[in-house]
């Protein structure tokens, strides 16, 4: 009886498995689908180069390369488009922050990744999540405001609006994607390379210093390099902060000099340009974008390398036909490199009559060449060796040379071009061991090649500012504590660095503190009347936690020690100020004690005044828009890239693609969007809309939510896929049932950061969707609608600034509680899942 | 107790038999049959040359030190290499009559006849009856009867029954290795395989979970036919009727388990036994 039912279901299985093969159609289907997914980074990739190009590039036609990139004045008004000094500003601002990001994001990530203990860790990189989740306006809110005044005072300034003000700004914004980056590439250092260290009895620090860090050096160039290209992209907090004059500093390391960077002229001139003028944006935006696209390009390929390096990957000998292939396109962009430099010194006639003598020249060279070595074989091999490297540098060094003596004096570029090389080859010799300059630098570095570039530069650079004398003995007093060093002992050693590094994290950990105390200071004021609403705010939210950590030290059965007792003192004592905040509230009135709290959030915005109702709405309504675009094509490239995706070309150009629209600046996206979604496909008639800043928004959390979901999906056991295809499976069946099922919370975890990102970004909806001119809550995606963000970047650039600090900061601090409370979920996510994930 | 339900079990496959087992198997003497079977991975020549005939209902097990083949062998039945990139193949398998690496094959339907347990346990991160209506799901059978059926026959063939029968909505990865192994072989049984292919399924369990799936073993080869890759010895003495021996990608013999053990022809055979290496 019991049997019954076995002859149907083996029929039945019978029938299906017949019907469906594996390479059924209906797969291939579902492959394709997840491929056309997967290919809309790169396809988007396209479109903005595409757009930026037919816009801009008409602008190189009407007015000189040289002029372009070499002019100093840009003034629309008066037809001049020297964007010298904006690139030049951008340079300045990103080098000055990356000399502040640099020590500090490599000390945190060396703590983080080696020296903190698991507990600590978790929570150290949740408080940089929340660092990174810090918008770019609030950044901006919080330099232009607080810290602008800080650097005035402290230096006795005029104005607050100063480069370094604007890089110490900027290296904090970069410091999360650095210590992330970096934390990586340390923690991906194989174990058995630390053990064998710790082994020949090396101490920690030793370990960490001599075998990790050179291990993972290749990773914290990349980190290094990721942050260069996020600071070069920024806009709205540069823009706010440095204030908007045009200069190149004078002298060059005047840094209280105001600066100005692409980006931010792309956005200030955007709007009111037209004509040739909004060409020249657009042509500043293919300089932005191309500056990016190389910098990412650099950076994927140094991180594509390590992880070939140690999964121990064979390099593969390449084919005759791909050598030959690959030298013919190096040709050919080495004589287009000499066309352009042509061009760009003599004019656009000159340069066109000198292309064929680019290739001839050059060709007639190598002939002779190949004549000589055909003869000689020492020359041969010579040539062989250090052929394409001298080209290389010495075309790399006379353009570097000539492109700054255009600026500068002549011995300054000197030794800007000295220190330069001896930094690189500093670096080049980190990273690549078996070089035969390697070893001339080990031998030297210390005793000539560092002192004679490193000492005349420093003391001529810091003796403008402080002085002759007292540089002279800093400068001692750094060369007595190297060699100081040398001489203690061991532990000490390991105790002083671990202190510096500890005292970067804290750094960190303390600018997120002040950033957050002063937005809440300033934001309180714009939410509540009185401090007791205030007060019974932050006491309800401290008696919650109190209460949480009481209970949780309750329920263990142990002695009650000192610990538990102070807890439970501390947390009656605040149950009893919040009873009496309670009573106080209701003596007083409710209404009166709330109620600028409820204006703020029931009231819509008409600049100073009101509340913020609407931008909140809007806010959400862009956010939840991009996600709901994002989040379907994301999860299905993620599918693709990690379940189909062979590794090939195709597979490659796609990667690059996802990871270039990843680092490029949210302005570029900005403008793209107003050129594609609202110009081109004219959503809403060729105005701006919601609709359209939900597509550019969700253009640029694509990558995050297609990489947190490849990961997520890859994570998952290959076992599980193994069983479900062993009961007879289509893959697309293993992968939606099963695969998908358990890979459920990476993938929440990559679409609340996503929201995250796009709730805090401001630059790609100032062109797209934000007006201040709809004063209705913003329920209709085709009309443009306000948001926070862009309701604080307009506070901050109005012209009665000083009216307007409280209200920008209510909305700052709303916004910021927005973004913690969903980098929170994420945190509650990954923890509750990785107890309970046993595979 | 257990002695009762041993008893019903064996009634119940006694009556199964004669209704889905095809007259073709039983006049075939070998079920599946390997035709100078050749693999690659990458550049690595994994199997070389292999020939052997797997006969019916019996259990066929295949021993051999680290690395020789076994599972890369074993995986070749039901085409479970195709999952791995870089992996090429040529010769035949044959399974009732047709190639299962002929082009065209429909490797989902190979699957379903042939099922497989898996080295490391691998239940789903689903509930225990949710692992055990995945199957069936896959080929339609929606009927909650019918999957409650098969849910019960099937975790009772398993001998898993009484441990798991009052906390079937609990997650299948709170269950011990050895319960989580027995699960997955009830899983593979759901689709009413014909052969089961089991990859060293007690090399990652203690003793008595292992004399636990042995048992399960033996009582499975009245109805099925087995394969099984181990790198226990003593085990493929107890429990297989015919044995190969493979080192180095080759199939360096294959016969009764009796005669492996103890008479065996090849040296290395002798020696690999008699452990002298391995």
């Amino acid at each position: 009886m019991t049997t019954e039912y076995r002859k149907e279901l083996t029929t039945q299985i019978k029938i299906c498995g017949e019907s469906f093969n594996l390479d059924s159609t209906s797969d291939k289907i579902v492959k394709w689908i997840l491929f056309i997914c997967a290919s809309v980074a790169i396809i988007m990739i396209f479109f903005i180069i595409y757009f930026l190009f037919t816009e801009g590039g008409g602008f190189f036609g009407k007015v000189e390369l040289s002029d372009f990139i070499f002019g100093t004045n840009y003034l629309p008004s008066h037809d001049l488009y020297g964007a010298g000094s904006v690139i030049v500003g951008t340079i300045l601002v990103t080098f000055l922050a990356m000399v502040i990001a640099i020590p500090l994001g490599i000390g945190s990530a060396i703590y983080i990744a080696e020296i903190a203990p698991p507990k600590v860790r978790k929570y150290l990189k949740f408080s940089l999540e929340i660092l990174s989740g810090v918008p770019s306006v609030v950044w901006g809110y919080f330099g232009a405001v607080i810290f602008n005044s800080w650097i005035m005072s402290l230096f006795g300034l005029e104005t607050g609006h100063t480069w370094l003000s604007g890089s110490i700004i900027l290296a904090i914004m970069t410091l999360p994607t650095i210590i992330s980056v970096c934390e990586d590439a340390i923690s991906s250092v194989p174990n058995h390379l630390k053990e064998a260290s710790l082994g020949l009895g090396a101490t920690k620090w030793q370990t960490i210093s001599k075998a990790i860090i050179p291990a993972a050096m290749s990773g914290i160039t990349a980190a290094i390099i990721l942050g260069i290209g996020r600071a070069i992209g920024e806009t709205i907090a540069l823009q706010v902060i440095t204030g908007g004059t045009k200069v190149i500093p004078n002298p060059l390391w005047n840094i209280f000099s105001g600066i100005q960077t692409i980006a931010s002229t792309i956005n200030l001139q955007f709007n009111d340009a037209h004509g040739l003028g909004l060409e020249a944006i657009f042509a500043l935006g293919i300089v932005l974008f191309l500056m990016t696209l190389m910098i990412n390009s650099l950076a994927t390929i140094i991180l594509s390398r390590i992880q070939k390096r140690f999964a121990g990957e064979v390099k593969k000998n390449k084919s005759k036909a791909s050598i030959i292939a690959l030298n013919i396109i190096k040709g050919i962009l080495c004589c287009l490199l000499l066309w352009f430099l042509i061009t760009v010194s003599f004019g656009n006639v000159i340069g066109l009559v000198s292309i064929p003598f680019f290739i001839i020249i050059p060709l007639i060279t190598y002939i002779i060449i190949k004549k000589i070595c055909a003869n000689n074989i020492k020359m041969k091999i010579f040539f062989e060796k250090f052929t394409k490297k001298i080209i290389l540098i010495g075309l790399g060094l006379t353009c570097i040379f000539w492109f700054l003596t255009i600026y500068f004096s002549l011995i300054f570029t000197i030794i800007i071009v000295a220190g330069g090389i001896s930094v690189f080859l500093l670096l080049f010799s980190y990273i690549n061991k078996r070089n035969t300059v390697n070893s001339f630098i080990k031998k030297y570095k210390n005793k000539i090649i560092m002192p004679s570039i490193g000492i005349p530069l420093i003391l001529w650079i810091f003796s403008t500012w402080w002085g002759f004398l007292p540089t002279v003995i800093i400068i001692l007093g750094f060369i007595g504590l190297y060699y100081g060093l040398r001489k203690i002992s061991v532990v000490s050693q390991q105790r002083l660095f671990y202190g510096l590094v500890a005292g970067a994290i804290i750094f960190v950990l303390i600018t997120l503190i002040i950033i957050v105390v002063f937005i809440i200071r300033l934001g309180y004021d714009a939410m509540f009347s009185n401090f007791l609403a205030f007060s019974t705010g932050v006491l309800t939210i401290l008696a919650l936690g109190l209460g949480y950590s009481v209970y949780k030290v309750l329920k263990k059965p142990q002695r009650l020690s000192i610990y538990s007792v102070v807890l439970i003192i501390l947390f009656s004592f605040i149950i009893t100020l919040l009873i009496s905040n309670i009573i106080n509230v209701f003596i007083i009135g409710w209404d009166i004690v709330f109620k600028t709290f409820i204006t703020f959030f029931t009231t819509t915005a008409s600049g100073v005044e009101g509340g913020i109702l609407d931008c909140l709405v809007g806010t959400l309504m862009l956010t939840g828009g991009s996600i709901l675009f994002a989040v379907p094509i994301g999860i299905l490239a993620g599918v693709y890239l990690s379940e189909y995706a062979k590794e090939g070309k195709i597979t490659k150009i796609i990667r690059a693609g996802i990871d270039n629209l990843n680092g490029t600046p949210s302005i570029i996206f900005g403008i793209f969007g107003a050129l594609f979604f609202v110009r081109f496909l004219q959503i809403a008639g060729g105005h701006y809309s919601i609709l359209a800043g939900q597509l550019t928004l969700a253009l640029m959390i694509l990558p995050t939510v297609i990489k947190t979901t490849e990961e997520a999906v890859k994570s998952i056991p290959q076992s599980f896929r193994e069983g479900s295809l062993a009961l007879g499976s289509t893959k697309w069946q293993s992968i939606y049932k099963v695969v998908l099922g358990a890979a459920v919370p990476g993938i929440t975890t990559g679409v609340i950061l996503g929201m995250g990102r796009s709730s805090g970004e401001t630059a790609p909806i100032i062109h797209t969707a934000a007006s201040t001119i709809n004063r209705g809550l913003p329920f209709n995606i085709f009309l443009p609608g306000n948001a926070l963000t862009y309701h604080i970047y307009i506070l901050l650039v109005s012209f009665d600034r000083e009216s307007a600090i409280i209200p920008a900061g209510g909305a700052a601090l709303t916004l910021l509680i927005l973004i913690i409370l969903m980098y929170s979920i994420t945190f509650v996510i990954r923890n509750h899942y990785q107890k309970k994930k046993i595979w | 107790m257990n002695l009762k339900i041993n008893s019903k079990k064996n009634e119940k496959i006694g009556g199964g038999t004669g209704e889905f087992i095809n007259e073709n198997d039983i006049k075939q003497e070998s079920n599946i049959e390997a035709k100078n079977l050749n693999l690659w991975y990458g550049d690595t020549h994994a199997l070389k040359d292999i020939n052997m005939s797997i006969p019916l209902n019996q259990i066929t097990a295949i021993i051999g030190p680290s690395g020789c083949g076994k599972s890369t062998l074993i995986r070749c039945f039901n085409r479970m290499n195709d999952v791995i990139n870089d992996c090429k193949i040529t010769g035949d398998i044959i399974f009732d009559g047709e190639n299962i690496y002929k082009k065209k094959a429909n490797v989902r339907k190979i699957r379903t006849q042939i099922g497989m347990i898996f080295q490391k346990p691998n239940p789903f991160p689903m509930s225990i009856a949710d692992n055990m209506e995945y199957g069936p799901k896959l080929y339609q059978v929606y009927d909650m009867d019918v999957l409650a059926k098969i849910t019960e026959d099937n975790l009772k063939l398993a001998a898993i029954w009484d441990e798991v029968k009052d906390r079937l909505e609990d997650s299948a990865l709170s269950l011990s290795g050895g319960q989580q192994q027995r699960l997955c072989i009830a899983r593979a049984l759901t689709i009413e395989p014909k052969v089961l292919l089991m990859d060293e399924p007690t090399s990652s369990l203690d003793p008595i979970a292992t004399a636990k799936i042995e048992e399960l073993i033996m009582e499975l080869k009245k109805k099925y036919t087995l394969i099984i890759v181990t790198h226990n010895m003593q085990q493929a003495a107890r429990i297989s009727d015919y044995t190969g021996f493979m080192y180095l990608g080759k199939l360096i013999e294959f016969g009764k388990t009796e005669q492996i053990f103890e008479k065996p022809k090849e040296k290395l055979t002798e020696n690999y036994i008699t452990g002298r290496f391995g």
